[in-house]
């Protein structure tokens, strides 16, 4: 099995490949990882044959949602390459990216690990997280806008993950059921993507009612704070509703929290949100409160800075070898234990 | 398209082309109104439906049953009705042959929403309201719950205080005629079963959506209720 060579404290970099998206590879190829292939693996085959004339990297990294990701695993487990899946990571998206051992999303190791207790020290990693996030100077909310309300971040109807999953054409059925799960009482406020330019049958959207849309600029982080829940996909905006503003948060696709139905709530076409209730209440007993500090602990053991990337590279190789695959068979949910020395 | 596959038990007679003539006329334009009420993309509106004609037929043992028809509930598409066998008003029986098939079309197209399905005091008030629209002379279909609540003084206020189903008939009658006080402010149907969407609508939130005036429609509305009862002969 192909490891990489410790130098010291500091972990000599590996020959390696990648798949699209490239947002792991660029960072790693900056630690002084070889780019084997000078290029993107499209697919085992392609990998099978690049190995066959330019020889095996030690680590293949993979990106989200490869229709070929099962194959890939398969090419590395019988050749002995090490893996790690990453991509862009979430709080915040684009200025950190993250790293996982075994998938993407649904697939991945957050997926199937168990919320027990939330250890003191991880409570005040969450907590310190959490009031930098806070102390961004907040917006009003836009005009029209009635409390109580319910808030709906609309994502792109072409994202990868909803064409994976949902493969819905627009978003007005689920918007439609949703109006009608939703008390009368509370307003539906529904934002536009940040990057939507259009938005299929949105004529149709003003005419629910007791039903607001919003244009794309409208503050996001305001209106998280002043809703009393957040019903989407699987937007990572359900996250950051979640666990950073302890919001109750409903999706109807799977994602990183899927394995995790106390956390954010499934919801479905055909029955009645579980848990409504919480629209009134807030979350509020303790062990709801541990579990998203808990999850958010372990979101953030899976992401790393890009600019702290950049600019200390032998920490970041030490940080990602541990979160590969072999490192994790070996570990287990200890691999992602050292975040304060990383 | 043709929304309705008509089938007739044997021995129907005579009567079986008029009643064919009348669906295929009436009740496929009654379709594609009702249909034109609930929001677009819901599955029902483009199936069709099978509507069996029979000589005799238990209607009364279901609790979707108006006027002389029934169906199978929730979504199905099957639905059944009984042929008239008074020749001498024939018009009039055909008449409620197809209120009756658009009392249960609405309960069909509104099987896909929440507040407004068949099994809720909302969604009964509106099948037999909507019938009452298009149909005011069928008052077989839609007179038993308007008189069950007329009949008891003081009006009891269903309309702040609607039923959680549709089993109360008075209730169904009183939500019934608030409906058709709504249709008479000026507001069409599809504003009506869109304002209604949430699964806990009330007539008053409706009213609220509507209008913007969260005062209590039900003062008003009663009075216009008994204003209309001093000058109609309808009940004596």
């Amino acid at each position: 099995m192909a490891t990489g060579t410790v130098i010291g404290r500091a972990l000599a970099p590996k020959r390696f490949a990648y798949t699209h998206p490239k947002h792991l590879q660029e960072l790693y190829e900056l630690a002084g990882g070889c780019n084997l292939y000078g290029r993107a693996v499209r697919n085992a085959r392609d990998l099978a044959e690049l190995a066959r004339k330019h020889g095996l990297p030690e680590l293949l990294i993979v990106g989200n949602l490869l229709e070929s990701s099962q194959e890939l695993a398969n090419f590395c487990s019988e050749n002995g390459l090490d893996r790690v899946y990453g991509e862009f990571g979430w709080f915040p998206h684009y200025t950190t990216v993250h790293a996982d051992p075994v998938g993407y999303a649904w697939d991945s190791s957050l997926c199937r690990t168990k919320f027990r207790s939330l250890t003191p020290k991880q409570r005040a990693t969450v907590t310190a997280f959490r009031k930098e996030h806070w102390s961004t100077p907040q917006n009003p909310l836009p005009e029209g806008i009635r409390k109580p309300f319910v808030f709906w971040p609309l994502q792109l109807i072409g994202d990868r993950v909803n064409k994976h999953d949902l493969n819905l054409a627009d978003w007005f059925e689920v918007l439609l059921w949703t109006r009608q799960v939703i008390p009368a009482e509370f307003q539906l406020v529904i934002k536009r993507h940040p990057v939507q330019q259009t938005i299929c049958r949105e004529h149709l959207y003003t005419c629910l009612p007791n039903t607001l849309l919003l244009d794309r600029s409208a503050p996001l982080q305001a209106l998280i704070e002043n809703a009393s829940g957040v019903i989407g996909c699987n937007s990572t905006v359900l996250l950051e509703s979640r666990l950073l503003f302890r919001k109750p948060s409903w999706a109807y696709g799977r994602s990183w929290y899927t394995g995790h139905p106390d956390l954010i709530f499934p919801l479905s076409l055909s029955e009645r949100p579980f848990k409504l209730e919480l629209l009134w209440h807030g979350i509020i007993d303790q062990w709801s409160l541990d579990y998203g500090d808990w999850f958010l602990w372990q979101l953030l053991a899976r992401q790393y800075s890009a600019e702290r990337a950049r600019n200390d590279p032998a920490r970041f190789l030490r940080w990602i070898n541990r979160r590969s695959y072999n490192s994790y068979l070996r570990l287990g949910d200890n691999a992602f234990e050292e975040t304060d020395s990383e | 398209m043709r929304r309705f596959d008509i089938r007739f038990d044997d021995g129907i007679g005579p009567i079986r082309r008029v009643i064919e003539r009348a669906v295929h006329s009436v009740s496929e334009r009654d379709f594609n109104m009702i249909a034109g009420i609930f929001p677009p993309f819901m599955p029902e509106q483009s199936r069709k439906i099978q509507l069996t004609v029979h000589v005799e037929y238990a209607l009364q043992r279901r609790p979707e049953t108006v006027g002389v028809a029934t169906h199978e509930g929730g979504s199905a598409n099957v639905f059944h009705c009984v042929a008239p066998n008074d020749n001498s008003e024939i018009a009039a029986s055909v008449q409620e042959l197809c209120a009756s098939v658009a009392a249960l079309m609405v309960q069909f197209l509104g099987s896909s929403t929440l507040s407004w399905s068949s099994k809720s005091c909302l969604g009964q008030g509106l099948c037999l309201s909507v019938s009452r629209d298009l149909y005011p002379q069928a008052v077989n279909v839609f007179g038993h719950a308007e008189q069950s609540w007329l009949d008891v003084r003081p009006l009891f206020d269903y309309v702040n205080k609607p039923t959680a189903n549709s089993r109360n008939p008075s209730a169904n009658g009183c939500v019934m005629l608030f409906l058709s006080f709504l249709r008479q402010m000026g507001f069409g149907w599809h504003q009506i079963v869109l304002a209604g969407l949430p699964f806990d609508s009330t007539p008053r939130g409706i009213y609220r959506i509507l209008t913007g005036d969260s005062a209590d429609p039900f003062p008003p509305f009663r009075e216009t209720i008994l204003d209309e009862l001093r000058r109609s002969t309808r009940y004596g």
